[in-house]
């Protein structure tokens, strides 16, 4: 057990002191003599939502693996603690061995969403690195980056000395022995950079130079170091079949926000959406063996005592064995008292049967994402979801006795109209005639409809990479229309903040001049921007006059087919050519057959795995 | 069959709140294969319960668990049902003893009486002659508020059984339970108070619990 780094003066004034107390059931703590690299893995949030993220417990588990390395956690600490360190000059500290941050060797960060954007910064002023890479010092750990966001790896260019582009059980290992090579033959911080240059994947923001044109877009993205590629493409594992699963996790004290273990079904999906950057950066879909899963269930409930599992994936009825691997699930984990969660389902009459199976009908709710009201909006996306099966699923549903739904849109989408808007409401009033259309002995109470809607971010690697994105005063007149034309008697309306939106567009799209920005607005205060209570747009406000950048210079922009985007030396398989031209059958409301039903050359083929080599059924 | 499990709660799991610490023990019996029995309707959960929970940042050596178990177990068998719980414990956790409940006797919140704590100062602020003046008072006198917002005075002396210094450290054993409950640290601020500390001074102390008690022929005995 190791001596806590706060006092119990401290801790106890703290909201959850639990957040920074390290030693859960789990958890795996390596003296730091008796290894050669050391790691600190970070997701810049608050530790119960970090503690919920798959891809963390994975890097934790792969690095711990090993001998010669250790893997230690780190998160953001929550206002009242961030407070204390800053007053009491007490420097942050990883949970597993409590020492300082900076005493690492690596400093990894996954990215997930941009609004994390100025906690990345906060973890970085509070253990006392310097936020800029260029004045980090030998003594300073080396700062790498991976996620979702680190697609555009160029609005925190500034910040990061490496980032990895992909799956990290291909080449992290790599990542490490270079480390460990590099520390050995006494080489700089600079020698191991420029070592980790030959490793597939892997881009170090210093070796490149960006240069604008008088209108702002970029001129030039050029290798400044002969070892430098001018495409880096993202890494990927070909085949899951056999792959390594972190099978005992961590099991946090307090309750993170997701508070069970998962199962990974694949990793990809086939379906096309246009506006969905996962859809296309994780190409090709790749499934896991079903005997693969069975086992990981297994040891799961073993080694964690979890009472409830989720099935993990973007598109969970599109798993080929989603039936019998469902029926091994609810067989062996209702002995063991285990609930089994199914999100990520589309509604019908298969996944219906299913859910009766694991879930107590009377008290949960389903969700549908149509995203869009009109069938000419949900062809523009490509959704590939007709009123006819988003009705029909929902008279199923209520047939079979659920009377609580959410459904999920967005506002903002390219070549939207206020009819489209209006759609939204007519939707969802359908759904609630279809509850009214079953005879009033059959259901259960009044019917609770929810109806969430989200503003239209435009994301790299997505056929809308090019589109402008509403304006805030776009975004709002459709949001009062919207609430203007639904029936509040039996549904309930909810919305997100525009300028939350807007500002995620122009993280989102940023080139590397966004670096400054966001240093400008952590400097004016802002942290935890993903989170409403503390989003303040005052301190983006000020950054963006700091900084002279146009917000809308990055979101309410179109871009040209010629404009060399911020993050187009990133080849993620899916090529700029398929892009454009799904771009173009969107405006014009054509669709595109997901990769189930035919193949259209996406790219992803190049990394000749999963869905692309496998037979259509 | 019910078990009463004795076991400690030492080191940085001291900070984790009751509900979690529940938490936490319901998948560290799941992870031991302990055979707890479920309770029965929709949501079914672990039938155990804790004889008097610890507050956050306190530490126990002597805390008490009555569990039901899905059969009847013998001697042998509680045995090794406490090494596979204690496999399973986190750090500081450790499951001590395991008793079988006699048919009908009282579940261990319902019986717990009383508490033995330690308390340890960081400041010598009181000595031997304090204390015994202290515990010479005839009432100690608080006003409780009660949950219409009325006070009432109420007198702790009697339900301090028993208060000594011992290297430094407080001694105390307390009332506990239903009827009559008192925290050590409500006792540390009176005497503190007693003793002319200044009020507002920042008093640095740790409170470990080394035992509950239930009533036993007139007696206090271990839970």
């Amino acid at each position: 057990m190791q001596e806590l780094r706060l006092s119990d003066e401290i801790l106890m004034h703290l909201e959850k002191p639990a957040r920074y107390i390290g030693n859960e059931p789990n958890m795996v703590w390596k003296s730091p003599e008796e290894v050669d690299v050391r790691l600190a893995v970070c997701f810049p949030d608050v530790y119960e939502i970090g503690m919920s993220h798959l891809g963390l417990s994975i890097l934790y588990n792969q690095v711990n693996k090993r001998t010669d390395a250790s893997c230690e956690r780190v998160f953001s600490p929550w206002p009242d603690l961030d407070k204390v360190l800053r007053e009491k000059d007490i420097p942050l500290f990883a949970l597993e061995s409590q020492q300082d941050v900076r005493s690492f060797d690596l400093l990894g960060f996954t990215v997930q969403y941009e609004m994390s954007y100025t906690n990345i910064l906060q973890i970085l002023d509070l253990s006392k690195i310097p936020l800029l890479a260029s004045e980090r010092t030998p003594e300073d750990p080396v700062v790498c980056a991976g996620g979702p966001c680190t697609y555009n790896p160029e609005p925190l260019a500034d910040f990061v000395d490496f980032f990895y582009i992909g799956e990290a059980e291909v080449a992290f290992d790599q990542v490490l022995d270079l480390y460990k090579q590099n520390k050995e033959r006494g080489g700089s911080r600079e020698d191991y950079l420029v070592s980790l240059l030959d490793v597939e994947g892997i881009y170090v923001p210093r070796f490149y130079d960006v240069a604008y044109k008088e209108d702002g877009t970029i001129a030039s993205f050029r290798p400044n170091h002969p070892k430098a590629k001018s495409r880096i493409q993202k890494r990927l594992v070909v085949d899951l079949k056999g792959l390594d699963f972190p099978l005992d996790p961590i099991v946090p004290y307090i309750k993170p926000v997701h508070d069970r273990m998962v199962l990974e079904l694949f990793r990809g999906c086939s379906r096309g959406c246009r506006f969905c950057q996962a859809g296309m950066v994780y190409r090709p879909v790749r499934n896991k063996p079903l005997e693969d899963l069975a086992a990981q269930a297994d040891a799961l409930v073993r080694n964690t005592g979890h009472d409830e599992m989720s099935l993990v994936s973007l598109s969970s009825s599109d798993y080929p064995q989603l039936q019998p691997l469902a029926e091994h699930l609810v067989d062996s984990c209702g002995q063991e008292h285990v609930n089994l969660s199914l999100p990520s389902l589309r509604i019908d009459s298969m996944s219906l049967s299913l859910m009766e199976k694991v879930q107590d009908v009377r008290k949960s709710s389903l969700t549908f994402a149509p995203e869009a009201g009109s069938q000419r909006m949900r062809d523009v996306i490509n959704k590939g979801l007709t009123e006819e099966d988003i009705l029909g699923g929902a008279s199923a549903a209520f047939a079979s006795g659920w009377n609580r739904v959410k459904l999920y849109f967005m506002l903002g989408l390219p070549t939207e109209h206020m009819e489209d808007v209006e759609a939204i409401a007519d939707l969802s009033q359908k759904i609630v005639d279809c509850y009214h259309h079953i005879p009033k002995e059959q259901r259960n109470g009044p019917v609770s409809v929810v109806v969430s809607t989200s503003f239209f971010v435009p994301k790299p690697f997505t056929p809308f990479q090019w589109c402008a994105q509403d304006r805030k005063e776009d975004f709002l007149s459709k949001q009062r229309l919207l609430n203007g034309r639904i029936n509040k008697k039996r549904i309930k309306y909810n919305s997100h903040d525009a300028q939350t939106s807007v500002l995620e567009g122009v993280l989102a799209r940023g080139d590397r001049r966004v670096g400054a920005l966001v240093l400008a607005a952590y400097r004016n205060g802002a942290v935890f921007d993903a989170w409403t209570e503390h989003f303040s747009y005052g301190c983006w406000a000020k950054a963006f006059e700091q900084t002279g950048l146009d917000p809308l210079f990055y979101s309410a922009r179109e871009r040209s087919r010629e404009e060399i985007l911020p993050w187009e030396f990133i080849d993620i398989g899916v090529t700029k050519k398929f892009l454009w031209e799904e771009y173009e059958r969107a405006v014009n409301a054509h669709t595109t057959p997901n990769c189930m039903v035919d193949c259209v050359h996406c790219g992803a083929g190049v990394f000749k795995g999963g869905i692309c080599i496998e037979s259509k059924a | 069959m019910k078990a009463r499990l004795k076991f400690t709660k030492t080191g940085p799991i001291r900070f984790v709140g009751h509900l979690d610490f529940m938490r936490t023990l319901q998948k560290l019996f799941r992870r031991a294969g302990i055979p707890v029995a479920y309770s029965e309707g929709f949501s079914p959960h672990q039938n155990f319960s804790i004889a008097a929970p610890l507050p956050v940042g306190t530490t126990s050596e002597g805390d008490y668990l009555d569990m039901q178990l899905t059969h009847a177990f013998d001697k042998g068998e509680l045995a090794s049902l406490l090494a596979k719980a204690n496999q399973a414990a986190p750090p500081g956790v450790r499951f001590l003893t395991a008793r079988i409940l006699e048919e009908g006797e009282t579940a261990g919140m319902a019986a717990v009486a009383a508490s033995s704590y330690v308390v340890e100062l960081q400041d010598s602020l009181v000595d031997a002659g304090i204390l015994q003046a202290f515990m010479d008072q005839e009432q100690i006198l608080v006003l409780k508020i009660n949950k219409k917002g009325k006070s009432k005075e109420q007198d702790l002396r009697p339900g301090i059984l028993a208060f000594d210094l011992e290297d430094g450290k407080l001694h105390m054993t307390l009332a506990t339970g239903s009827v009559f409950n008192i925290k050590p640290e409500t006792v540390l601020s009176l005497l503190l108070e007693f003793a002319g500390t200044p009020a507002g001074q920042d008093v640095h102390y740790r409170v470990h619990r080394t035992e509950l008690y239930r009533q036993a022929d007139g007696k206090l005995v271990p839970l």
